[in-house]
């Protein structure tokens, strides 16, 4: 069943060199996330997957299209929708002179969770013993821990991540994906954009390829690897994700 | 006031009592200005005026008019070289200078006292021209031995005479009123705009009237707490008087904050980036500090300027604060600063919400 439903959503821009003109930086996507699925949306700088990701959040205005989230309309209930998603954002900036319990407390009391216990949550994400620790005193996957804590204060259904692992070292990066996996066994819906062809592959049970603002491939990383990895001549397998993203988004640099 | 409002407005005070540098900004600085002005000019007279006299007679009779002159006007007099007396009023150090001609005697002709001042602080020395001119009557029936006609027996109803500190400590609290405020509108939220603290802030079921009015709300209990402490400082320890109704004080205070904080979320919507907060922050803060009348009366500044900086918003709320802490004043008594500051909240308000970003604040400026 799923928790997340778009039908031709869209958002368009004015252009940066005609501001008369505008350009769909989302172009009439559908798709449908089922609960309890961890999704990827892969697509170079630019293909649209943090503006779709924030018309999911409620931080873009959609332009045109619907979007249902838990069975609720984001045009018409986004306050609603807030309450039962989690968000983690490409910068993990927060607050100076709090410690990491005084912002996950902040963060509950947003949502107006009167008695919230920041341990339990802090140990689910390793930092119990950064509890008085202040957020610039972490390191780089510390912080993105940190960030997924405070995207999990309102106990949502569904968690965003948007590119949750640009930046940190393997070591980190495996831990990440192992908190993915374990928040995913608790059921929550985990939707997330990233770069890495091998988190989307290892990580991801669903995949979308964006470019240009539409999704030009959706499916499980086995069967895209299947479909458009071109086979090799020697190696019995058929390459890998990277193989796939660069088949169908092209070789040419991005911004 | 909802919960995450409440939640909110803890944590900004919260951060602003552990961020040292805004503390040192806020609360140290104050504290030295008037540490530092009040032991100067501590127990100075703000009415008295510095006058110097040429003595070019240098007669028993000359010497007489002299030390009755500072009786009888209490005017400060040093006596000046007549060469050094032009010099010491235009860098500021006498108002006036008078000189005594080397032919004075009382004969019934009259003598002719030449007074100098500096053209470009007419008000001051017309205050002090005036002074001058009831002290010299004194003087002369003194020197002549007449009786008076008329005598006045003027009672000094002002409860207390105002020393300097007196005068210092209103403008001082009321310079702390405004960078508290613009500090938290203006610096704090382009910061947390840049930062992507804000976008992280709008993600949860908030709105963008939330975070504003925990902002105020934060600064307008931290602007009483400072007001509250350096108001003690200047009254326990640098011996101040503070009088008039504190209610009208405090008043004045709170609607001070608003038109700065308002005044803050006009700047945050203009500025970018926090090197254009900083400056155009400081083009609102520095230049009232300067001119509205915080370490010396308005009345002091070239005659030109007193018109315009007199209508700045620091003005006004500095105007109150002191009319009602120094003069004991009424509602009444400064209805003209009541009005000015009116003006401004509107003015102010305005501006905040037809430059402040709302939907543009969720986003992170890239």
């Amino acid at each position: 069943m799923p928790v997340i439903e778009t039908d031709q959503l869209t958002k368009s821009y004015p252009l940066a060199s005609n501001p008369q003109e505008s350009f769909f930086a989302v172009d009439h996507i559908s798709f449908a996330i089922d609960a309890g699925e961890i999704y990827g949306i892969l697509g170079p700088n630019g293909a649209g997957k943090t503006t779709t990701l924030e018309m999911l959040e409620g931080m873009t205005e959609i332009d045109a299209g619907t979007a249902i989230i838990d069975g609720l309309n984001l045009a018409t209930d986004p306050q609603m929708v807030k309450q039962r998603i989690g968000v983690q954002l490409q910068s993990s900036e927060y607050f100076d002179y709090l410690s990491l319990s005084e912002l996950l407390k902040l963060f509950a009391r947003l949502y107006r969770i009167s008695d919230f216990d920041p341990d339990g949550l802090l140990a689910l994400v390793d930092l119990e013993d950064k509890a008085r620790a202040r957020p610039s005193n972490l390191s780089g996957g510390q912080k993105q821990r940190f960030s997924i804590a405070c995207a999990l204060v309102n106990d949502p259904k569904v968690l965003f991540l948007d590119e949750p692992t640009t930046g940190l070292d393997p070591q980190a990066r495996h831990n990440l994906w192992a908190l993915v996996r374990s928040l995913n066994a608790r059921g929550i819906t985990v939707v997330l954009t990233t770069h890495y062809m091998e988190e989307a592959e290892m990580l991801c049970h669903r995949i979308a390829i964006m470019d240009h603002g539409r999704i030009i491939a959706e499916d499980t990383p086995h069967n895209l690897i299947m479909k458009y990895a071109p086979e090799p001549p020697d190696v019995p397998t058929h390459g890998n994700m990277e193989d796939v993203f660069l088949a169908l988004t092209g070789s040419a640099l991005r911004d | 006031m909802n919960s995450a409002q409440l939640a909110l407005a803890l944590a900004f005070t919260k951060m602003y009592l552990r961020d040292r540098q805004s503390l040192f900004f806020g609360l140290f600085m104050p504290f030295l200005f008037l540490t530092l002005l009040g032991s100067i000019y501590g127990n100075r007279d703000s009415n008295s005026f510095e006058v110097g006299i040429v003595d070019n007679a240098q007669t028993a009779l000359s010497k007489r008019f002299i030390a009755s002159l500072q009786d009888e006007s209490g005017f400060r007099v040093t006596l000046v070289d007549e060469e050094l007396h032009e010099d010491k009023i235009v860098s500021g150090e006498l108002v006036l200078a008078l000189v005594i001609p080397s032919e004075f005697s009382a004969r019934d002709q009259g003598v002719t006292l030449s007074v100098s001042y500096d053209g470009g602080k007419l008000t001051l020395a017309g205050m002090a021209m005036q002074s001058l001119r009831q002290a010299l009557v004194t003087v002369e029936r003194d020197l002549r031995g007449s009786v008076p006609m008329f005598t006045l027996d003027a009672k000094n109803i002002q409860s207390h005479n105002t020393r300097y500190i007196d005068f210092l400590l209103p403008g001082i609290l009321a310079m702390s009123v405004m960078q508290i405020s613009i500090a938290g509108s203006a610096f704090n939220s382009v910061e947390y705009r840049r930062r992507g603290i804000l976008k992280r802030l709008f993600v949860t079921p908030i709105h963008a009237m939330d975070f504003v009015g925990a902002m105020c709300v934060s600064r307008l209990l931290l602007v009483i707490i400072q007001v509250l402490v350096l108001m003690g400082i200047g009254v326990f320890v640098l011996d101040a008087h503070i009088g008039g109704s504190m209610v009208l004080f405090f008043g004045i205070v709170v609607l001070g904050t608003v038109i700065f904080l308002c005044m803050g979320f006009a700047v945050g919507g203009i500025a970018k980036t926090q090197d254009s907060v900083s400056v155009i922050g400081n083009l609102i803060i520095l230049p009232q500090m300067f001119l509205s009348g915080i370490f010396f009366p308005i009345q002091a500044m070239p005659d030109w300027l007193q018109p315009a900086v007199s209508l700045l918003p620091l003005s006004f709320v500095v105007g109150g604060m002191r009319e009602t802490a120094v003069n004991n004043a009424t509602v009444l008594d400064i209805m003209p600063s009541l009005a000015g500051i009116a003006a401004w909240i509107l003015i102010c308000f305005v501006l905040a919400t037809r430059l402040f970003e709302w939907r543009d604040f969720s986003q992170q400026l890239r």
